[in-house]
């Protein structure tokens, strides 16, 4: 009587106890699918998101191009207006490339050493970086037109002062970089609190000064083929 | 006292067979109520998403046609003695970045570390310094043409985190990110491959992957150029 007993609490004891780990695993498993399955909801908007970005984009381009060519279909006959509004394209794709010299308002960024730090190509590109998230348009350091392909090169890492270099022309601090873009937009996102200019003035230790101009003058890049490079690339 | 034992034992068990139930009911409730639901809504982004892809594929070709036609229609209205205009202006599309090109060269992979270990997530996955500096290494080492999951790299092009994504030439992306640059590949590997922005990648277990390839496509920026050249004046 009391084996038989025992024996069969035992049995209910085991079965509770396969049940309870069973149970808990069930659970865990419950919640791993679902944060699984939050994780590709939150992924899948996120690109829904930058698809649609792209597309907006791209829409913008083919309105461009609509108004191009509808340009030139209006002046159809005219073969001066059509020269001239092609004149205008190729003057408006070497622009971008960086090949005329540019005026318009934006903002002069002067960086120097500090004290302690001195100014390194890394500073430098965050900070080019930074101008070009304001939508600046063109950019220079130091005279040097910065183009797609410019390189920023530091060639000395221990010596000060600390020698860099730009489009193959070498360059010391301070530097002086120039930036056409809106001056208000341009100076407020550098401005911002714990953004740039707080970091490397109080965590980097530089010296740098901000000031907003009506006027700036960017020079072209030099054109004569040692920074613009295009012999190994073919047309499509 | 033996019967009295045994009731209490059991009423303990049934307690715990109650709690147990209970739990799960609920577990089960909670999984079934958010599972269609998030389901749904997964199938519905995965649509959506579709939708847009192929929504771009088309504003892509757009693109390509109006091009195409711009390019005819000039031709047909102009006199072949003008066809040193025409080649000016693919020329000068072509160094803008205008148009795809061709070439051998690197492809390199980034992406976020697979697993996290102690320390800060910060030195786990990728941010836009990192992206900024490989482009640098490859600039330095004389890359022609350089693409990030095939937006093109131009004078004004940013690279900025924003939230999860980066953002480049206003258009947002997220790891893993493929960097195509055309130059010459041998150069270009050895660059990549030794610079410290690649050990940095090492340390902390992220993906860096870098492979020389040939006949590499970058294709062209399909923003709006009204939108980054329109603030400069052009200075004869």
């Amino acid at each position: 009587m009391s084996i038989s007993r025992n024996l069969s609490i035992t049995l209910i004891c085991l079965i509770l106890g396969i049940m309870l780990s069973w149970q808990y695993k069930s659970i865990h498993n419950n919640k791993k699918v679902a944060s699984n399955q939050t994780g590709t909801l939150y992924t899948l908007q996120e690109e829904l998101l930058s698809e649609k970005t792209k597309n907006e984009n791209l829409r913008a381009r083919n309105q461009e191009l609509e108004q191009q060519v509808s340009k030139y279909i209006n002046a159809e006959g005219n073969n001066k207006k059509i020269e001239e509004s092609l004149r205008e394209e190729i003057l408006r794709c070497r622009t971008l490339a960086g090949l005329n010299d540019v005026v318009g308002p934006g903002v002069e960024v002067i960086i120097d050493d500090g004290e302690y730090n001195s100014v390194t190509d890394n500073y430098l590109l965050v900070l080019i970086n930074e101008i070009r998230a304001s939508e600046a348009q063109a950019i220079s350091m130091n005279g040097e037109r910065i183009v797609a392909m410019s390189e920023i090169k530091m060639t000395n890492d221990k010596i000060s002062p600390r020698i860099i270099v730009v489009n193959g022309r070498q360059m010391q601090a301070p530097f002086v970089i120039k930036a056409i873009a809106d001056p208000d937009k341009l100076n407020n996102s550098l401005n911002m609190l714990e953004g740039i200019v707080d970091r490397f003035r109080d965590f980097y230790g530089l010296e740098i000064t901000i000031k907003k101009m009506d006027k700036i003058e960017i020079p072209k890049v030099n054109d004569d083929g040692s920074v613009l490079k295009y012999n190994l690339l073919d047309p499509v | 006292m033996k019967r009295k034992d045994i009731r209490f034992i059991l009423m303990i068990l049934f307690m715990l067979f109650g709690i147990i139930i209970s739990i799960q009911f609920r577990s089960v409730l909670d999984a079934n109520k958010d599972k269609p639901s998030i389901v749904y809504q997964i199938e519905s982004l995965r649509d959506q998403l579709n939708t847009e892809k192929i929504i771009g594929s088309e504003l892509r070709e757009q693109i390509d046609e109006y091009i195409k036609k711009e390019e005819e229609y000039i031709k047909s209205i102009m006199n072949l003695s003008n066809d040193g205009l025409i080649e000016e202006w693919k020329n000068a599309r072509f160094i803008a970045g205008l148009s795809d090109v061709k070439g051998n060269g690197v492809v390199i992979k980034i992406n976020d570390a697979a697993n996290f270990e102690e320390g800060s997530i910060d030195n786990y996955v990728v941010h836009d310094r990192d992206l900024v500096m490989v482009l640098n290494e490859l600039k330095k080492a004389g890359a022609q043409a350089i693409s990030i999951n095939n937006e093109r790299i131009l004078s004004t092009t940013e690279i900025i985190c924003a939230g999860p994504t980066v953002r480049i030439n206003k258009n947002r992306y997220a790891v893993p990110f493929e960097i195509k640059a055309i130059g010459n590949p041998k150069k270009l590997y050895e660059a990549i491959v030794n610079s410290p922005i690649a050990m940095g990648f090492k340390d902390y277990g992220k993906v860096f992957e870098v492979r020389e390839a040939k006949n590499i496509v970058i294709p062209k920026f399909s923003g709006d150029i009204n939108n980054l050249v329109k603030g400069l004046e052009v200075v004869e």
